[in-house]
């Protein structure tokens, strides 16, 4: 889904006709194969989830593969998740590629940080299953 | 954790972020207990992870986790046979495990502060569970029983003057 058809308001994440291509940020394998694991099993239609383990190879996977959405939590080596959506908004290309922030940090002053830096959501972890797919439908269906 | 905090605030705290974490993302609850029963000679493998936190307070918190227990939470967790998590999984559920449990706590503590942490390390593996490294001086030391074995967890701060 690289064009945004303004016509598909009705739509959800669920039902339209193409299918999502996602991107997980999180320096955790065990917590990129549970995140992973609840998009498979939402419903959502996944056409394909990419991976990350922190900031320089999310920009890197960027670079070469256009995504719908990227999941990327905060403190990861090399490149954090502030830089990340902080290089991206810098990003012609990138800027209007929507993020949200899954995080062990619920600061205040983190979460005002990175929702002033376009994050359109925050999770923190520990987290429902069902409040992920519920903030990628929501973040997704403002992209619509 | 400032002059103002107690150790029962902090124990408190533990409680909340440790339930939070195993109930929400495992499935399963811990019961704290003061001590385990006695091994009776046989050997219980665990692994420890220890993990920086840097604000308001900054210090230390580990975390042990029994290589059974790591095998059965991983199983949940990325919906595996226990048998199926490889050595590396389990280090890795561990570490995430104290990153969630860490975070959750100290989060808490100074909500409008800054906080940074660190990647959780593994600092041990396959010792026994009696024998694991501890903090010098720990502010808290909490050992508790779950239904997939044992895990244990201490904070230890920096004072005002080392950092």
């Amino acid at each position: 889904m690289t064009h945004r058809d303004t016509s598909a308001g009705t739509q959800t994440a669920e039902t339209r006709d193409e299918a999502l291509s996602l991107l997980i940020v999180d320096d955790s394998p065990v917590m990129r194969n549970f995140i992973k694991r609840v998009l498979r099993l939402s419903g959502l239609n996944i056409a394909r989830v990419l991976e990350a383990e922190d900031g320089v190879g999310a920009l890197e996977t960027l670079s070469r593969e256009p995504v719908d959405l990227v999941l990327a939590d905060i403190n990861m080596p090399r490149m954090n998740g502030e830089e990340l959506v902080r290089r991206m908004e810098q990003d012609d290309r990138l800027k209007r590629v929507p993020v949200i922030v899954v995080s062990t940090d619920s600061t205040h002053h983190r979460m005002e940080s990175m929702l002033g830096h376009g994050v359109r959501g925050y999770i923190q972890k520990p987290f429902q299953p069902e409040t992920l797919r519920a903030e990628v439908e929501r973040v997704l269906a403002e992209e619509l | 954790m400032t002059a103002n905090h107690s150790q029962v605030d902090l124990r408190a705290l533990l409680a909340v972020g440790v339930g939070e974490v195993l109930e929400t993302m495992f499935f399963t609850e811990a019961e704290p207990v003061d001590a385990f029963p006695p091994s009776q000679g046989e050997i219980q493998p665990s692994i420890a992870v220890v993990m920086h936190f840097r604000g308001m307070p900054s210090g230390q918190f580990w975390l042990w986790l029994g290589a059974d227990t790591a095998a059965a939470l991983g199983a949940g967790f990325l919906g595996l046979d226990p048998d199926e998590v490889s050595a590396g999984e389990r280090e890795e559920i561990t570490a995430e495990l104290a990153n969630m449990i860490c975070g959750a706590v100290v989060s808490r503590f100074e909500s409008e502060a800054a906080i940074e942490l660190s990647a959780p390390v593994v600092v041990a593996r396959d010792i026994d569970f009696d024998r694991i490294p501890m903090p010098r001086d720990p502010a808290l030391v909490q050992r508790y029983q779950l239904q997939e074995g044992r895990m244990a967890v201490a904070f230890d701060f920096q004072q005002d003057e080392d950092r």
